[in-house]
């Protein structure tokens, strides 16, 4: 469970503990995250994460533009964008770790 | 993470995006360099951007609604220095994102999913409440007045010892949601959300029960429990970080007096 108060936190963790690339590929060549993993993440995200990603990474629209659609500050789409990528990177990482690809600090 | 590296995230987004101006584009490119801390952040954004691209293609959402936004968009020409655009538009491109959002990422999505997220949304202090009433009735008559279309039932829980603090609307399964809070012993958290749909449409994953005649449909999710039963034309579901069993027994407690 990663609730947004202590995201930074997590995300550090997922980042810093040695593996790079992080999640690798499985054996099979096969990638650690599938996309119906990513979609499922996404459609976890809060609503208005949700809406920040779709719209710049999916519509490929200007955080300007974005922001007019959301009917918020562009700081405010930056923001939620930054917090979106990270939260779902630590629930991908996270989640794949748990299927067993790359290795927690201290395993043997 | 370094006190460095804390200055350099959100430029890492705006890098990624595109969006640094060429001279603090080389400074963090510099520093790219030299901080494996940074580079490791660098490397997972550039993951998640290269998923989410695979994962969600453009090609996917609904081309009516995408050439909805795209029209309005198209309409008010947009100029990095403009100010801000008509009211009328603003209002069709919110309806529009909407639209995309509930139509699109609707159709993936799942009640259980979007119950959980609410929850830990809660949970993080990120969802603010709208009304801070501690009694059923009060709080029936702000979903009344907040548009809610059908009769809510908020339940006293004092037998068991959870107080109700208050309610908002959210949307769930595509529908406007009641959602109301509880906290319990060891300041245990209990939300309840009633949408109008169908228990049938739940995805599978699920465990039934029944009791007293009534279907309970039941899902585990990260840490969490969730009840799910049907009252009319209304779902309703109970999510909380309690155990399982208490989860399911305060969901008897409350279907059973209808």
């Amino acid at each position: 469970m990663v609730s947004l108060g202590d995201l930074p936190a997590r995300f550090d963790r997922a980042i810093g503990a040695g593996l790079e690339p992080v999640a690798p590929a499985a054996p099979g060549g096969l990638p650690a995250w599938t996309d119906d993993d990513v979609r499922r993440a996404v459609g976890e995200l809060p609503e208005s994460f949700r809406s920040a990603v779709l719209l710049v990474e999916v519509e490929d629209l200007s955080y300007e533009e974005a922001a007019e659609v959301l009917g918020c500050p562009v700081g405010t789409v930056r923001s939620r964008l930054s917090r979106a990528r990270r939260l779902l990177f630590v629930r991908l990482e996270e989640h794949a770790r748990r299927l067993g690809y790359g290795r927690t600090p201290g395993e043997a | 993470m370094t006190a460095e590296s804390v200055h350099y995230r959100e430029d890492l987004d705006d890098l990624l995006d595109g969006r640094l101006e060429p001279t603090r584009r080389a400074v963090v490119e510099a520093h790219l360099q030299t901080c494996a801390q940074c580079r490791r952040e660098w490397n997972a954004l550039q993951r998640v951007k290269e998923s989410l691209r695979s994962a969600l293609s453009p090609a996917e959402p609904p081309p009516q609604v995408t050439a909805a936004i795209r029209a309005q968009l198209a309409r008010e020409p947009l100029a990095p220095r403009r100010g801000r655009i008509g009211a009328a538009v603003a209002v069709g491109l919110a309806a529009a994102a909407a639209v995309l959002v509930a139509v699109w990422i609707g159709r993936r999505i799942d009640p259980p999913a979007e119950a959980a997220a609410t929850f830990l949304h809660y949970k993080s202090g990120d969802l603010p409440l709208d009304s801070a009433a501690k009694e059923p009735a009060e709080l029936e008559e702000f979903f009344r007045r907040s548009g809610i279309p059908f009769r809510t039932r908020v339940f006293d829980l004092g037998m068991m010892n959870y107080r109700l603090a208050g309610g908002r609307v959210t949307t769930l399964g595509g529908r406007k949601s009641a959602m109301f809070v509880y906290r319990g012993p060891g300041n245990r958290l209990l939300i309840c959300e009633m949408f109008e749909g169908r228990t049938s449409d739940l995805p599978r994953g699920g465990s039934q029960r029944v009791h007293e005649g009534i279907v309970f449909h039941v899902y585990r999710d990260r840490g969490l429990t969730e009840v799910f039963w049907q009252e009319g034309p209304v779902t309703c579901v109970l999510v909380s970080d309690a155990s399982p069993e208490e989860t399911i027994a305060l969901a008897y407690a409350k279907a059973a007096r209808l």
